[in-house]
């Protein structure tokens, strides 16, 4: 059994390298989609979205498994090169390496076995141990704090983009609206110009 | 630690030649870094700042004692005959520059242009600025041959010292022409003639040497059409305050008005600005809204007074129907400027205009003539007062109102050309001009909420005096930033001091504005642009992996359960500045910037801020009150005068430049492909069918754009089959999905090397297009490059023909036909049904394959024995005979001129169902790709022309089968609707009136040739 395990938490490593985490997906994507955009640079195998806790932002991430570790690496090449947009505004899409940590299903690491007990505060480690808790729990502390000024930062970015978006959209709808409605062409004949449509 | 260990070099020193700097990292740099002095004595309060050091390296003494001293600042005089530049060394002293090392002429010769015009302009006080130029080309070709880079790169990179040597040289003040022609810097005029001017003189620079290396070579005939696009604009963009161009803000509302955001942005006029404090600051802001706008209290043009225009209370002010206006009137004041005569029908105006009808104001009209304006021509031009509502046609204007100070003092300039788009600035008779400012007296603008503190006229020259020294005082230091502001201001509540100094490294993250960019901090929203502003701690989305990696780790171990405090906060804040400094936005944006193929739409800050809401909205309301004039019977002048002409062309720009910008969200799908479109595989199937043919054992063949990489793989699948073996080269930015003999690489890139001989090379397929083929013009030369004895080709037919290359190459045949309908695809991107978006071209590019002339004869022999090529002598033998000719000849003469008459008149000949011999095997799927069978069964011959009498759509009849709709019925395309005329243009029409093509019914499947 732990021969298999060994080998099953191999495998999930190559995973790992074959998958790449795009992030800053727009609401409208779905599996088709990304799978399509990214399938012009290599084999799409797998698509996994992954939740979405920043729920006022809109933007989603993903894992998107590719055939060959190769191609995983030339995609977020490309990517960091060119902004691809998938599903139109506002963002282009980021790519980068996927990470163990991203993937809810891993498998347990053989070698890693956690043990928890308690311990008397007399034994000789347990100062030690305290100073271990209370680092990490400023960790966690300082990680929440962290993340929730990047969800501020976030929020605040995607309010100006939407913001910018909604009006350049307007001042589009108006132009456009006395365009198809004929009324620019109607002055322009008046006019005896010549539109450079 | 400033003199005492000072070398002994020092001493001796008065002038240094053969120089150059360096700085602490021995790279070259400038010396214009170094903060500039006046006069000799201010050094003593300069900032030491010891660490930048700059050392100025060179010879002295004729030669013979070599120099090295660092240096903390310069001066320039421009006093004397010839401009002298003088370093301040560590030890305070002195050291003229003479002439710089040869190498190192390049870093400085910009600033030592800029001292040139100055030094010219301060001796020459009434020089046009023709003058300057010609003084200019002569001063600086005796200097330098290859030094005329784009002089006005050269002085818009150095306007801060421009300025402070306008604000601290008398003579430079006085001299008007300059600071006006600086003045107008960045209008669409002037630069227009600089840019003719700095061209002209690069082409003859090239021609002299080929060093020439600062105008760009290779993408110049693509970026002029920019130009006259932007000289159009009927909107003015001069500063409300100062009425001077130069960097302006732009009120996104209904005032239309534009203004110095920075004291130092109207620094020559000495504008009393918005008053922010640098660029950062209001570049932030996404759209920027002045107090009278927001507030929705705008003054009347005639009495001055605040008033409402909010239309949700009761509206005081109106705004005047004109697209370009602006302007807000009281009924009352406005009605009795328009009738100052007759008060009945003021009267009754001011009633229609009170109850919400639409008015032009004034200044539409012709205060001597009554006329209307008319741009387009000179004479008809207007002249408006900028603080009153009076306008003269350019031929009306009164002596009074000159363009030139009079030799005796006694006029004043009050008009000036150039400023304003194909208007003239004036301020009429009513108003005095106050010759230290050039202006009337600058009370004419009045903001909401706030008192206006109003000196009389000789405490706001106090004022200016203090803000002109404030300003300049910027220049002493390294950093503007640094400066405490303490400008005086209108607002006696407003100070300063109350926002923190910003730090440098968030300057640089507030200028992230590109579109590229999702991060950009803002500022907190503004009320008053004068206090409000507080720049938020810059902080960029960090790096993404921060969220799962990046702890900070801290060794003090905190006993009590850890809280978010002060000091974490901070911490944290810190690290988040840290890494977000790491990223240089402006790196970032130039990098993507050089990727961009259309430079049109690229402009520098995502979109374009110049489309402002207000004028939006004024332009489209004015197009409809113009139609509604003319519906109600008035007459085009009036008409004109709510809704000039330029505005239909405006609106029509804007448009496109917001369809670009808004691409993405329009048509989301199609985004995913990097705007690339690929052959769709049948079609790829149905050229390699063709091509095989020509291509021998042991070539190689080359796709210089390979995108999906079909092209190889089909091609080697069916060589392989015909035992040909044969080598594959594939080229792309992208890598494909199949990588077979991919290289990623930039065509362009590609050494002539890194190819076998070119009598082995097959070559081609779709490059990208770009704007008007400019790219595939791109590719084809670097292909050309090779020597490929075959180019084949999906090219748009605004391509540059091979033929007219040199040397030519010859057609073997070209066939406009094949790539028509939906022969493309958008790879990566699907449609709401899960299907990949088909693409196709209103004119479909031909495919064409070209042959390198000692290989035509062969090649044909290929042609014709396939039956590639069509003979039709019995329809047309003026054609065959250009193909006999074209097959014989391995001598280029003939060929070119047998190909010549037939330009224009293309044999599109016999073309019919089949294009692929009826062996093919995928002759099926091709007829399924033409969509409905009708085509094919009524008239067999010319699927691809259209028929008489069927739609067409904007004169490409080669889309026009009956019943076309049918294609375009599944993505309604609003850019091309059906027309139901039939345009025949071109060759098209010659074939349809000639009566015999249609019997050509019977003609066997041939192959299209088409010799032009």
């Amino acid at each position: 059994m732990g021969q298999s395990a060994e080998e099953e938490y191999a495998a999930f490593e190559e995973k790992v390298k074959r998958t790449i985490y795009v992030d800053n997906l727009s609401p409208q994507v779905t599996k088709a989609v990304l799978e399509n955009a990214l399938n012009q640079f290599g084999n799409v195998t797998d698509v996994q979205f992954i939740p979405n806790y920043f729920k006022s932002c809109c933007v989603y991430a993903a894992l998107v498994e590719m055939e060959s570790t190769k191609q995983a690496a030339e995609i977020i090449r490309e990517m960091s090169d060119s902004p691809l947009m998938i599903s139109g505004m506002p963002r282009p899409v980021r790519a980068q390496e996927a990470k163990i940590e991203m993937f809810d299903d891993r498998p347990k690491k053989r070698q890693r076995e956690i043990k928890c007990y308690w311990m008397n505060p007399s034994h000789k480690n347990f100062e030690v141990a305290k100073k271990i808790k209370d680092l990490t729990k400023k960790h966690a502390t300082e990680a929440t704090y962290l993340m929730e000024l990047q969800l501020a930062n976030e929020e605040k970015l995607h309010h100006q983009q939407s913001d910018t978006l909604k009006s350049n959209y307007k001042k589009y709808e108006l132009i456009d609206g006395a365009q198809t409605d004929g009324t620019v062409r109607r002055l322009a004949a008046r006019y005896g110009t010549k539109l450079n449509e | 630690m400033a003199s005492s260990d000072d070398d002994e070099g020092e001493i001796a020193i008065d002038s240094v030649t053969n120089y150059q700097f360096r700085n602490s990292q021995n790279a070259p740099i400038s010396f214009s870094i170094l903060p500039l002095h006046w006069n000799n004595n201010d050094h003593e309060q300069a900032i030491e700042n010891g660490e930048s050091s700059v050392a100025l390296l060179g010879m002295a003494d004729g030669g013979l004692q070599s120099v090295y001293t660092e240096v903390i600042g310069w001066k320039v005089e421009l006093s004397y005959a010839v401009p002298e530049v003088y370093m301040l060394s560590k030890g305070k002293k002195w050291i003229k520059l003479q002439k710089p090392r040869k190498c190192y002429g390049d870093v400085i010769r910009s600033v030592l242009i800029v001292i040139r015009c100055l030094h010219f302009a301060k001796r020459n006080v009434h020089a046009t600025r023709n003058d300057i130029w010609s003084h200019l080309q002569k001063t600086l070709r005796s200097f330098s041959h290859d030094l005329v880079e784009s002089l006005e790169n050269c002085l818009s990179a150095h306007l801060p010292l421009i300025r402070s040597a306008v604000a601290k040289d008398k003579d430079l003040a006085k001299s008007k022409r300059f600071l006006w022609k600086l003045r107008i810097l960045g209008l669409g005029e002037e630069k227009l003639f600089m840019r003719n001017f700095s061209l002209s003189f690069a082409l003859k620079d090239k021609r002299t040497s080929n060093k020439s290396k600062f105008i760009a070579s290779d993408d110049d005939d693509e970026n002029d059409e920019d130009f006259d696009d932007e000289s159009e604009d009927p909107f003015d963009s001069v500063c409300a305050f100062c009425d001077n161009g130069g960097d302006v803000l732009i009120c996104e509302g209904q005032c239309l008005r534009s203004f110095h955001p920075t004291v130092d942005a109207g620094v020559e006029t000495c504008c009393e600005s918005l008053g922010f404090k640098n660029a950062a600051e209001y570049e932030a802001i996404e759209t920027y809204l002045c107090d009278n706008c927001k507030h929705q209290k705008h003054q009347c043009f005639v009495c001055g007074l605040l008033g409402s225009s909010d239309k949700s209370s009761a509206v005081e002010v109106f705004p005047c129907a004109s697209a370009t206006c602006g302007h807000f009137y009281h009924p009352k004041c406005v009605a009795n400027s328009l009738y100052p005569s007759d008060k009945i029908l003021a009267k009754q105006l001011k009633s229609q205009i009170a109850a919400g009808e639409s008015f032009t104001c004034p200044i539409h009209k012709c205060r001597s003539c009554q006329q209307g304006e008319n741009k387009d021509e000179y004479e008809l031009q207007f002249a408006i007062c900028r603080r009153c509502p009076e306008a003269y046609h350019r031929k009306c204007l009164p002596k009074e109102i000159a363009f030139d100070d009079s030799a005796d003092g006694t006029i004043q300039q009050s008009a000036w050309d150039g400023l304003l788009p194909k208007r003239i600035l004036m301020y009429c008779m009513k108003h005095t001009i106050i010759p230290s400012i050039a202006t009337p007296k600058r009370d004419h603008l009045l903001f909401p909420f706030f008192e206006w503190k109003r000196d009389q006229e000789g405490s706001r020259r106090y004022m200016m005096v203090e803000r002109r020294s404030k300003s300049f005082g910027n220049l002493k230091g390294q950093d503007t930033k640094k400066m405490p502001m303490e400008i005086e201001r209108r607002y006696s509540t407003v100070a300063y001091g109350d926002t923190p100094p910003v730090k440098g490294k968030s300057s640089t993250m507030h200028k992230m504005r590109s579109s590229f960019d999702d991060n950009k901090s803002i500022s907190g929203n503004l009320e008053r642009p004068s206090n409000k502003i507080r720049s938020k701690p810059p902080y960029k989305d960090t790096h993404r992996e921060q969220r799962f990696t990046s702890k900070p780790v801290e060794k003090t171990v905190v006993s009590a359960l850890p809280k978010v405090d002060a000091d974490m906060k901070t911490r944290i804040l810190k690290l988040m500045e840290d890494s977000a400094s790491s990223f240089d936005a402006e790196e970032f944006i130039k990098e993507k910037k050089r990727r961009c193929t259309s430079e049109i739409y690229t402009p520098q800050y995502g979109l374009d801020k110049t489309i402002t809401m207000g004028k939006v909205e004024a332009s489209v309301k004015a197009v409809k009150a113009a139609v509604k004039i003319l519906e109600d019977g008035g007459s085009i002048e009036d008409a004109k005068a709510v809704c000039e002409p330029n505005i239909l062309n405006q609106l029509i720009r804007w448009r496109n430049k917001l369809n670009v910008f808004l691409a993405p969200f329009l048509h989301g799908a199609r985004y995913t492909p990097f705007g690339r479109h690929f052959t769709k595989a049948d079609k790829l199937k149905e050229i390699v069918d063709r091509l095989h043919w020509y291509v021998e054992d042991g070539d190689t063949i080359v796709d210089f754009c390979c995108g999906s990489n079909d092209f190889s793989c089909f091609m080697k699948e069916k060589l392989d089959t015909m035992g040909k073996r044969c080598k594959f080269k594939n080229y792309d930015l992208f890598t494909p999905q199949k990588t077979f003999n991919f290289e990623k690489r930039d065509w362009f890139s590609v050494p002539v090397e890194a190819l076998p001989d070119g009598s082995r090379l097959v070559m081609g397929l779709n490059p990208p297009f770009g704007v008007r083929a400019s790219l595939a013009n791109k590719f084809i030369n670097h292909a050309l490059k090779f020597k490929p004895k075959l180019i084949i080709l999906i090219v748009p037919k605004e391509t540059k023909r091979l033929d007219r290359k040199i040397p030519p190459y010859d057609l073997i045949w070209e066939d406009c036909g094949m790539l028509s309908d939906k022969s493309f695809y958008l790879p990566g991107s699907l449609d709401t049904k899960a299907q990949p978006l088909d693409d196709w071209n209103v004119k479909p590019p031909p495919l064409s394959l070209w042959s390198r002339p000692d290989w035509t004869a062969k090649h044909i022999q290929v042609a014709e024995k396939h039956s590639h090529i069509v003979h039709q002598k019995q329809n047309e033998p003026h054609t065959l005979d250009g193909v006999v000719d074209m097959d014989l000849s391995s001598d280029l003469g003939p060929v070119a001129s047998s190909t010549n008459p037939l330009c224009n008149q293309p044999s599109y000949l016999g073309q019919s169902s089949g294009f692929v011999p009826p062996h093919d095997a995928t002759t099926s799927v091709q007829y399924g790709n033409y969509g409905p069978g009708i085509g094919y069964t009524q008239s067999g011959q010319h699927a691809n022309y259209g028929f008489p009498g069927s739609t067409f759509y904007h004169g490409q009849p080669n889309y026009g089968y009956p019943g076309s709709t049918y294609y375009y019925g599944q993505q309604p395309n609003s850019a091309y609707p059906p027309s139901s005329s039939i345009h025949l243009q071109g060759p098209t029409s010659t074939i349809h009136s000639r009566p015999d093509f249609t019997s050509m019914g019977t003609t066997p499947p041939n192959h299209r040739y088409n010799s032009n």
